[in-house]
C-alpha cells in the first residue's frame, strides 16, 4: 500500500468516503503502518491544539505539575504573578529533565545534574556563571526554559500547540465550546479536577480508543455485564432503547453523542444504588440548575448524556461522571492513557463519593467497563495482522440519515474526514 | 487495642493466642488459594456482609481516602459480589478466557488485635498470565478481620496497596490481587 504517490499523502489508499453510496471504509494499514505514525506525529500531533491540564490541578502561584503531551516531556506551572506557563521539561544546559517530580509547589527549578537554575518564569538564574562562561552569557535568553509555542485555555481547560502559526484555540474548538460550557454550568461554582489519575495502557493503535469512546453501537454487546448489573440495581428487566438520541458534527473534526440513560449521573439522575438519603439532595441539584440556567438548558444539563471526542486524542465525557481521557501512541499497536474525574466544586464528601463510585463502577482499569473496552481494541489491533488480506474497515453505519443516532457512526466518520484533511496537508 | 508480636506468646488473654501469626497466615493461604482457583463464590463468603474492598492508585499517601480522591476499586460488598458475578460470566471479556494466576503472599504481620477484630498486613506478589503475556503485581494488603462464632474469621475490610507507579506495564486490573 503506498503512503505517497509524487511526495504527497493519497488519503484515498486509506478512507473511502463514498457516502452518496452508503459506504464508508477506513483502511487497516492505518492501524498498523509504522510510517502513517510518523506522519501522524508530524501533521497531526505537532499541529493540533492537544489537551494539557486543568486551572483547578495548579490552584496557586508557584504550583507545576509535570506531564508528557504529544510525546514531549513538559512542565506546566503558575509563576509568582500566578500567570500559567508551559515550558518543554529539558534543562537548556545538557537536556536532561529539568523536573523530575510530578507535582509540587516552588518557586524556581534546578536541575540535579549540574545545578542550573531557572525562575519560575523560565528565566535563567544560575549563580557563579562568570568566572567560566563570558559575561553577556544568557543576556539574550538563550539560557532560559523554551516556552512551548502555543498554551491557551478555554473555561479552565488547557491546551498547547507544537505549531507556533495554529488557529487560536477557541476557532479550533468551534462547537465544543457549547458543550464544554454544559459540563461547567453544571454546578454554581464550576468543575474541578478530583485528586488522582488513571494512568494505564492499552495494545492497540491510539485512533480505535477515539473511536471507542463514543461508539454507541457496542455498548449492549461488550458491556452486557455490566448492564446486567445495572438491571440488577435498578429492579428493572430490560433498558430501554435511549431517548434522543443522536450525534453532533461540532466542526474541525470534534463531535458528540448525546441522549438520555439510564445509569446515575451525579447531576443529576438518581438511582438505587446512591441511597434513598440522597434522593433530597438530588431534589436540591435540579432546582439550583432549573433556577440558575432555565427550564431548557437545565433540561439538556440535567437529563442528557453526552460522549465527546474533541480531535485529535481528547475525550471529555459527560455521563456516569465526568470523565477528561488522553491516549498518545508509543507505537503503531500501543499507547498510553491517562484519565481525570472532574467534580463539582464544593460538593460534599458524601456527594464526592457517590460521583468517585459511580464512576469506578464503570471507568478505569479496574471498572466494570473499561477493561473490555481495552480488550475490543486489542482484539482488533490482533485481526489487523491480516491486513494485507482483510483490509478494510465498515464505518458506514447511519451514513444515509438525515439525523445519525448515537450508535450510528457519523462521529467517527466526522473524525476520520478531518484526518484524512490534515494528512493529506503537505508541509509549508 | 494491643500491639501483638509476631512471635506466638499465649500468655496475655484469649485473643492473641487466636489472632497468631500462624493463624492469620493460615487464614491468608486459603484466601490466596481460593483466588488461584477461581473459586470466587468460596471467596466472597470470606467476607462480612458490610465488607469493603479497595485498590487504591499508586501515588497515594498513607491512607487514602476514597471519598476525596480517585482509585481503581472502592466497592461496598454488593459491589463486590457484583464483580464475583462479572467475573463468573463469560461475558467478562477482559477474563474470558479466563487468566492463570498465582499469589504469593508473605511477610505477614499482624499489626494489632483485640477480642474481635485484627489488623493485618501481608506483603504480596501476584502474577497473572493470557496468551503471550504475564502481568506482575506486586504489593501488599492491609486487612481487618474479625472473629465470628466458632473461631470463624471473615474479612471486614481488604486494601491493597499496589507496589508499582501507574499501570502502564499491566493496562488494566481484571482480577482480584
Amino acid at each position: 500500500m503506498s503512503l505517497r504517490k509524487n511526495g504527497e499523502f493519497l488519503t484515498s489508499n486509506f478512507v473511502r468516503d463514498q457516502a452518496s453510496e452508503g459506504l464508508f471504509k477506513v483502511s487497516r494499514e492505518a492501524f498498523v503502518s509504522k510510517s502513517i505514525l510518523d506522519l501522524e506525529r508530524e501533521r497531526i500531533f505537532d499541529r493540533c491544539w492537544l489537551y494539557l491540564g486543568h486551572s483547578s490541578e495548579l490552584p496557586d502561584p508557584n504550583r507545576f505539575l509535570t506531564r508528557e503531551v504529544g510525546g514531549r516531556p513538559l512542565i506546566f506551572n503558575r509563576d509568582r504573578a500566578g500567570e500559567f506557563r508551559a515550558y518543554f521539561n529539558t534543562c537548556p544546559h545538557r537536556g536532561a529533565l529539568l523536573e523530575r517530580r510530578p507535582c509540587g509547589k516552588s518557586m524556581g527549578f534546578k536541575c540535579f545534574y549540574h545545578g542550573w537554575s531557572f525562575r519560575n518564569d523560565g528565566v535563567f538564574a544560575t549563580k557563579d556563571v562568570k568566572k567560566s562562561y563570558p559575561a553577556n552569557f544568557g543576556a539574550d535568553g538563550s539560557n532560559d526554559l523554551v516556552r512551548v509555542p502555543r498554551l491557551e485555555q478555554y473555561q479552565g481547560f488547557w491546551f498547547i500547540n507544537f505549531d507556533a502559526g495554529a488557529i487560536g484555540l477557541e476557532d479550533y474548538l468551534a462547537d465544543v465550546r457549547g458543550i464544554i460550557d454544559l459540563i461547567v454550568d453544571q454546578s454554581p461554582s464550576g468543575v474541578e479536577v478530583i485528586k488522582g489519575s488513571h494512568e494505564y495502557s492499552i495494545d492497540a493503535n491510539w485512533k480505535l480508543l477515539a473511536e471507542n469512546s463514543y461508539d454507541s453501537y457496542h455498548a449492549l454487546e461488550t458491556h452486557s455485564t455490566y448492564f446486567n448489573y445495572l438491571k440488577t440495581s435498578l429492579g428493572v428487566d430490560r433498558i430501554s432503547p435511549p431517548k434522543q438520541s443522536s450525534a453532533f458534527d461540532l466542526g474541525n473534526g470534534h463531535a458528540t453523542i448525546e441522549s438520555e440513560a439510564p445509569w446515575g449521573r451525579p447531576v443529576a439522575r438518581w438511582v438505587p444504588s446512591f441511597g434513598d438519603a440522597a434522593i433530597a439532595d438530588f431534589q436540591a441539584i435540579e432546582q439550583e440548575v432549573t433556577e440558575r440556567v432555565g427550564v431548557d438548558r437545565a433540561e439538556r444539563i440535567l437529563r442528557r448524556d453526552r460522549n465527546m471526542v474533541i480531535f485529535p486524542n481528547l475525550v471529555l465525557n459527560d455521563n456516569i461522571g465526568l470523565i477528561i481521557r488522553t491516549f498518545y501512541p508509543c507505537s503503531p499497536g500501543s499507547m498510553r492513557v491517562d484519565s481525570w474525574a472532574l467534580g463539582a466544586v464544593g460538593e460534599g464528601s458524601v456527594a464526592r463519593k457517590r460521583r468517585l463510585d459511580n464512576f469506578l463502577e464503570f471507568l478505569g482499569p479496574g471498572g466494570f467497563a473499561t477493561p473490555d473496552d481495552a480488550t475490543a481494541l486489542e482484539s482488533a489491533q490482533r485481526g489487523y495482522q491480516n491486513a494485507k488480506f482483510a483490509g478494510w474497515n465498515d464505518i458506514s453505519r447511519g451514513v444515509l440519515k438525515a439525523h445519525p443516532a448515537k450508535d450510528d457512526e457519523h462521529q467517527m466518520r466526522t473524525w476520520w474526514r478531518q484526518w484524512a484533511r490534515l494528512m493529506e496537508r503537505s508541509d509549508d | 487495642m494491643t500491639e501483638v508480636s509476631n512471635t506466638t506468646m499465649a500468655s496475655a488473654g484469649d485473643f492473641t493466642s487466636f489472632w497468631t501469626k500462624d493463624n492469620c497466615e493460615a487464614f491468608l493461604v486459603h484466601e490466596a488459594d481460593l483466588l488461584d482457583r477461581w473459586q470466587l463464590r468460596e471467596w466472597l463468603s470470606l467476607f462480612t456482609p458490610d465488607a469493603v474492598y479497595e485498590v487504591p492508585i499508586t501515588d497515594v499517601d498513607a491512607q487514602p481516602s476514597s471519598s476525596d480522591e480517585l482509585f481503581y476499586i472502592s466497592d461496598n460488598y454488593a459491589r463486590l459480589c457484583a464483580r464475583v458475578v462479572r467475573m463468573e460470566d463469560p461475558q467478562c471479556h477482559s477474563e474470558w478466557p479466563r487468566s492463570s494466576t498465582v499469589r504469593m503472599i508473605g511477610n505477614i504481620i499482624v499489626q494489632s488485635a483485640d477480642e474481635t477484630l485484627a489488623r493485618v498486613k501481608s506483603s504480596f506478589v501476584t502474577y497473572r498470565s493470557s496468551g503471550e503475556r504475564m502481568d506482575v503485581f506486586p504489593g501488599h494488603h492491609l486487612y481487618e478481620l474479625h472473629k465470628r462464632d466458632g473461631d470463624a474469621i471473615k474479612i471486614a475490610r481488604k486494601t491493597s496497596f499496589l507496589a508499582l507507579q501507574g499501570l502502564r506495564l499491566q493496562g488494566k486490573i481484571t482480577i482480584i490481587v
